[in-house]
């Protein structure tokens, strides 16, 4: 590993202010993944997880406390920039999938090369990286709702991958799949880890988490364990 | 650039065609309301305008009261006086039965001096009267009856023993509804004749001034005011002093009215369509709001969904304008014909501008509605919007 930073959190909270009391999400996580390092976070329900996903994906950005991405502080940015941050450096990979009804396959894993470059992809990006999770050319004009689950986590891995990012998010990405298919898109995703890629992966699956190289245990917005 | 925030909305569009085309619907009917509505107006103005400004030249003053009240020759007199080097016009007027053949009808008998005529009733054929048996007849004659250049005809009624032939000299350009004296329908025959064959006297019907100059009307009317009303409250005044001009924008403001008041309805009906667009587009950003998230949670910009629900509203209100502008055309020719009957300014300037005009409001109108919507789905938290079923 190299040792370089990708994610640097350094006594992050996150509190939602509720007409009941205010809700502390997160209470002053600090936390580092090298780049090239595959993280689970485990937690039961309610402890934390996605909140701290959702900081980490910045989709969200903590109340206090410090947040680096790849160098950058999320708190100093604002939102065109958290969203150009995230588009570049982030590739999610949801439990749901989360392709876009309205794209085929090809479509969808083009769309976020499209927003980066502001022109549609001839490198033949899209259809290689299909590929090389096993969408074929063929399958790729589909749109997803014509696809089956693995099928479409699949795409979704593609689409994570076309612009080439830092860091991979995962939120629990077999939670939809049969353990069939569930062991396949993990084994993906530990090709990708070893070809370097850092991975970021939420799980209550405790045989999941195993793939990976570390485990946070998360409980009532603090790292436990 | 194939922008794929247009494909997006073009797809969504198609995906709700049924919803779309209704909101569109709404934006065609009100295009063709308001474009029709604006050509009609604009048609009738230009029609009242060429056939009355012939003679916007004109004041006219006629007796107030009952029928046998007249301008007397003293009168006419200071009129003159105060009309200064202005053409006066005395004008004898009645209706009585003419004949032409076989055929008989009623028409407007005028007495008008024949070197007056000359100064305002052009002709079209023939000549001015060289003698008192001569008159001129107006254009709309020769068509109905067919009465020509030469032609006899009788004045007045066999019965009473009171008819006399007279020969057709000339025939009066055709002048359409004009203020000063209606002649399409006319016999125009000498001052003398009229004062033999109806024995009158110096006790005119009304008297026409004919200005050299407009800019001078408005000071005559006042003069005239003072001289034969004196000032007296409207009700009691002896005579009515009337110029075409300010008629003629009498009658363009109350048709500029009535047209507005009609476009206005149009608006309605756009307004009506705006909220049906404003509906459509508020669910179209319900049912997307986890698109909208996951559109996010992948690097689009606020301002690139903004664009994309943009593109929505304009997809539908381009479609609705334009395909209401073409009906417009057809709507506003047939409204045009059935109203105004005179399409020869249809295709004016003035009157096809209803048409991009009608394309503008539309579309602006469907931006507009979309301006809301289209703010709300880029403000969503993305979080929030991931999470929505």
């Amino acid at each position: 590993m190299s040792g370089n930073k990708v994610i640097l959190l350094e006594d992050v909270y996150k509190i939602y202010n509720q007409r009941f009391g205010d809700v502390i999400a997160l209470n002053g996580v600090s936390l580092s993944v090298d780049e090239g390092e595959f993280i689970a976070i485990m937690g039961p329900s309610g402890s934390g997880k996605s909140t701290l996903l959702n900081q980490l994906g910045i989709l969200d950005v903590p109340t206090s406390g410090e947040l680096l991405i790849d160098g950058h502080n999320t708190r100093l940015l604002d939102d065109t920039r958290l969203t150009r941050l995230r588009r570049d450096k982030i590739g999610y990979i949801f439990q749901k999938f989360n392709l876009i009804p309205t794209l085929t396959a090809y479509e969808n894993v083009e769309y976020p090369s499209i927003l980066q470059k502001k022109r549609r992809d001839d490198s033949g990006r899209a259809y290689e990286l299909l590929e090389s999770v096993g969408i074929s050319r063929e399958r790729a004009g589909h749109t997803p709702n014509e696809l089956s689950g693995g099928q479409q986590q699949r795409v979704a891995i593609a689409r994570a991958l076309i612009n080439d990012p830092t860091i991979l998010l995962c939120d629990e990405p077999t939670g939809n799949l049969d353990s069939k298919t569930g062991l396949q898109i993990m084994d993906m995703l530990t090709e990708l880890n070893d070809s370097g890629r850092t991975i970021v992966m939420v799980t209550h699956d405790s045989n999941i988490a195993d793939y990976a190289d570390r485990t946070i245990v998360l409980a009532d917005g603090r790292i436990v364990s | 650039m194939r922008d794929i925030f247009f494909q997006l909305s073009v797809r969504n569009v198609r995906i709700h065609f049924l919803r779309s085309l209704l909101a569109a619907v709404g934006i065609v009917i009100g295009v063709i309301a308001i474009a029709s509505m604006g050509m009609m107006g604009a048609n009738l103005q230009l029609l009242l305008k060429d056939e009355l400004s012939s003679n916007a030249d004109t004041i006219i003053v006629e007796p107030r009261g009952s029928d046998d009240s007249y301008v007397s020759d003293m009168t006419v007199n200071r009129i003159k006086l105060v009309a200064g080097q202005n053409i006066v016009v005395p004008v004898y007027s009645r209706m009585d039965r003419i004949g032409y053949g076989s055929a008989v009808g009623m028409a407007y008998i005028h007495g008008i001096d024949p070197v007056k005529t000359k100064e305002f009733l052009p002709l079209v054929d023939g000549d001015y009267p060289k003698s008192d048996s001569n008159v001129l007849i107006g254009a709309g004659l020769v068509t109905e009856a067919d009465i020509r250049v030469g032609s006899m005809i009788k004045i007045g009624d066999s019965e009473s023993g009171n008819q006399r032939m007279v020969r057709v000299s000339g025939i009066i350009e055709k002048r359409g509804y004009s203020f000063d004296l209606f002649t399409d329908y006319s016999v125009v025959a000498t001052e003398r004749f009229y004062e033999n064959f109806y024995s009158k006297n110096g006790n005119y019907d009304q008297v026409n001034i004919i200005a050299a100059n407009t800019d001078e009307i408005p000071e005559i009317v006042t003069n005239l005011e003072r001289l034969l009303n004196k000032n007296k409250q409207s009700h009691d005044r002896d005579y009515r002093i009337t110029d075409s001009g300010s008629q003629l924008k009498d009658i363009q403001d109350n048709i500029g009215m009535v047209s507005s008041f009609v476009m206005a309805m149009g608006a309605i009906t756009l307004l009506v369509a705006a909220i049906s667009i404003f509906n459509v587009m508020m669910m179209s950003v319900t049912e997307r709001i986890r698109e909208i998230g996951i559109l996010r949670s992948i690097g689009t910009e606020k301002i690139e969904i903004r664009k994309m629900f943009l593109y929505e509203a304009t997809l539908i209100g381009l479609s609705g304008s334009v395909i209401g502008a073409v009906l417009s055309v057809i709507f506003g020719y047939i409204v045009v014909a059935l109203v105004v009957r005179e399409t020869d300014y249809f295709l004016s300037f003035d009157s096809l501008m209803y048409v991009p005009a009608g394309i503008i409001i539309g579309l602006a109108t469907c931006i507009l509605s979309g301006i809301y919507p289209a703010w709300r789905a880029s403000n969503l938290d993305p979080v929030e919007a991931l999470a929505s079923e």
